[in-house]
């Protein structure tokens, strides 16, 4: 321990050098501001950016890289809440009732409520991850293609309980997602699947389009004919009162604020599960523990908490494979082990032991990157949320061509621009249909880690389905499995038998 | 009665219907592919059929419920219009044709028109608002796109 405390100090040591903290503040500010563009992703923005890193030296390409990561989670939230538009993969789940609350005038409340819930999750999962690198790597090598095939599938069972009042439209539209997700090549042959010669769809449906069509199409073009997003202005917009109304309601969910933190830290450790999965598996369980489970997709604040700390925990926790194993946690990991590669450092475990104080700098500048995001973030978000009263005239044409153009930034292709229209029919029809858009989403995210996990164990196995059972791993995520399917109604009969009771006193 | 059914069905479950034309469509060509490529595909697809069969029956009592309802008007009933109003045929039909036509055109020219048209169309008139708001907001795009981030903004075959 003592061992662990000493590399710690270091590690401060090591980042506090003024050129390192100058770049963990620009690192921040980037972040928080490409975030807030639908279509740069923290790994587009840092891919770019990667040059710029040549020159700063192995512990200030580290930092920048970290702090961009970190900025970027919480700027995804910014559209997502105003326009219903996330700025990356990790707002899917924030737009789910931060969107409803810019609708009622709260949009600053709700940004205040993402931003805090951004730094403190943040913070929770960086400060453990300082003390939990070494034996997090040993519990992320046990996890095999089974392990994170059950944990897919523990997204799933999220599904059934995003949409516990339409299920059987809700699964419906799961199920979809996970087939239109699985249309692309397989994983072990190679032979396209139903993609109708179009080689853009080789590699799978991209989730930026398909999620910035899904969420933003149907919610903007129900706007046409609105004045402004907000119905009700009950607030001066970009009031920092209300900035800390939205600090006070998050302090008083900490529970939620550390459970998510928690859920996001775990999915980060984990190599591939990605940001979304732990942001849609916090908001489900959020859910699933809330006394008003109704209000989520109606504005519940919780919803926006569980999402957004788990979302920026994810960045603590994608740290511990990619330094401890070489393994990136997420596509920002795989750019952050480039820029090693850049100073002339061989990823591996070896990095640990060779470059001790610049990664536990690493660590550090991600703790603080998460504490400067809060004065950086407020900064930002005051003059942003006012385009929730902003004349729709201006905010269609403009949300449209910049989630267009933000589409095609992801991959160059036309094409992804088309998905996004196609997406947005779908997402309209479904909405006026009323079939959950959210499940459709977790299927597109969990398709293909369930499908390249499950054939990778299936083979392994040689056909049994034994591999899914075999270790105390698998039971465990069963066991989460379940009670994520029970849970829910079970919660809900003893609310109701509680509502009875007093309304019978 | 058959009309009714079906105008019910595109008001509440067109998604569904659209869900089995995409599974038969996937069913048809993956009877071509080899069954290590499909090892997921099929639990996927069977989890499919008895969702789709709840679906389609949820639907006919859901259409009884509805025929027997006598407290809705008859055209609140029976309207699938979905909702589509002529402004927001108009606004997709307009983005369907900025995407179409953007590797024509070329970036600024699609991206000024359409910003501009739209915005003239939603209703911002006066002209010194709609051209600072087309150029300022182009100009920005590009700027962050073209040249901060080198993304290909596409230039159009007309320059």
């Amino acid at each position: 321990m003592s061992d662990t405390f000493s590399l710690i100090f270091g590690g401060f040591e090591t980042l506090f050098t003024l050129q390192n903290l100058l770049i963990l503040i620009l690192g921040v500010t980037i972040g928080v501001i490409a975030g807030s563009i639908p279509g740069l992703s923290s790994s587009n923005t840092t891919a770019i950016l990667l040059p710029m890193t040549l020159g700063m030296g192995i512990s200030g390409a580290m930092v920048f890289i970290g702090s961009v990561y970190v900025g970027c989670q919480y700027g995804g939230s910014i559209p997502a809440i105003l326009f219903k538009t996330p700025g990356t993969t990790g707002a899917g789940a924030t737009t789910i009732d931060g969107f409803p609350l810019a609708q009622q005038g709260k949009a600053t409340f709700a940004l205040g409520i993402s931003l805090t819930a951004s730094c403190v999750g943040g913070v929770i999962a960086a400060l453990i991850s300082l003390f939990i690198i070494k034996p997090s790597a040993q519990i992320a090598l046990k996890f095999g293609p089974a392990e994170i095939f059950l944990l897919a599938m523990v997204g799933i069972a999220v599904i059934v309980t995003s949409s516990e009042k339409n299920m059987g439209k809700g699964l419906l539209a799961g199920v979809m997602g996970m087939l239109i997700a699985i249309m692309s090549a397989d994983p072990s042959l190679g032979r396209p699947r139903l993609t109708f010669g179009i080689i853009e769809l080789y590699n799978g449906i991209p989730l930026i389009p398909a999620l910035v069509g899904l969420f933003a199409y149907p919610s903007m073009i129900s706007l046409v004919g609105e004045k402004t997003i907000a119905r009700n202005v009950e607030e001066n917009v970009g009031n920092t009162q209300q900035l800390f109304a939205g600090l006070r309601q998050t302090i008083r969910n900490f529970g939620a604020v550390l459970r998510s933190s928690l859920i996001g830290l775990f999915v980060g450790i984990l190599p591939g599960a990605g940001i979304d999965v732990a942001a849609f598996l916090s908001y489900g369980q959020a859910k699933i523990f809330s006394k008003h489970p109704e209000k989520f997709g109606h504005g519940a604040p919780e919803g926006v908490i569980a999402a957004e700390a788990s979302n920026n925990a994810v960045c603590g926790g994608a740290l511990v494979p990619s330094i401890a194993l070489g393994v990136p946690g997420s596509s920002t990991m795989a750019i952050m082990l480039a820029a090693l590669t850049l100073q002339g450092i061989n990823p591996g475990p070896q990095v640990m032991r060779m470059y001790s104080g610049e990664v536990y700098s690493l660590f550090v500048a991600v703790l603080l990157a998460n504490v400067l995001l809060f004065p950086i973030g407020l900064l930002y978000t005051k003059s942003v949320s006012k385009l929730s009263v902003t004349n729709m005239g201006y905010l269609i044409p403009g949300i449209f061509a910049i989630a267009m153009i933000g589409c095609l930034a992801t991959r160059g292709f036309l094409f992804d621009m088309a998905l996004f229209m196609v997406f947005g029919i779908l997402g309209y029809v479904m909405t006026e249909n009323n079939y959950p858009i959210v499940p459709l989403i977790l299927g597109l995210v969990m398709g293909p880690i369930a499908e390249e996990n499950f054939v990778v164990a299936f083979r392994l196995s040689k056909g049994s389905f034994g591999i899914f059972f075999e270790n105390g791993i698998d039971i465990v995520l069963w066991i989460v499995i379940i009670l994520s399917l029970v849970l829910p109604k079970l919660f809900s009969v003893l609310r109701e038998k509680k509502r009875a009771k007093q309304s019978a006193l | 009665m058959v009309l009714k059914y079906l105008k019910f069905v595109v008001k509440n479950y067109l998604f569904a219907v659209l869900s089995l034309i995409f599974a038969i469509a996937y069913w048809i060509s993956a009877k071509e592919l080899p069954e290590d490529s499909l090892t997921f595909s099929y639990p996927v697809l069977f989890c499919l059929i008895p969702l789709l069969i709840w679906n389609i029956a949820k639907s006919v009592v859901d259409f009884r419920k509805t025929l027997a309802d006598q407290q809705t008007p008859e055209k609140e009933k029976w309207n699938c219009s979905l909702h589509i109003t002529k402004p927001k045929m108009i606004v997709t039909l307009a983005t369907i044709a900025y995407i179409a036509l953007l590797s024509v055109g070329g970036f600024l020219l699609c991206t000024a028109l359409y910003l501009g048209g739209l915005a003239w169309y939603l209703g911002i008139r006066r002209p010194i608002k709609l051209i600072t708001f087309v150029v300022l907001y182009t100009a920005v795009v590009y700027a962050i796109f073209g040249l901060w981030l080198n993304v290909r903004l596409p230039a159009g075959i007309l320059f």
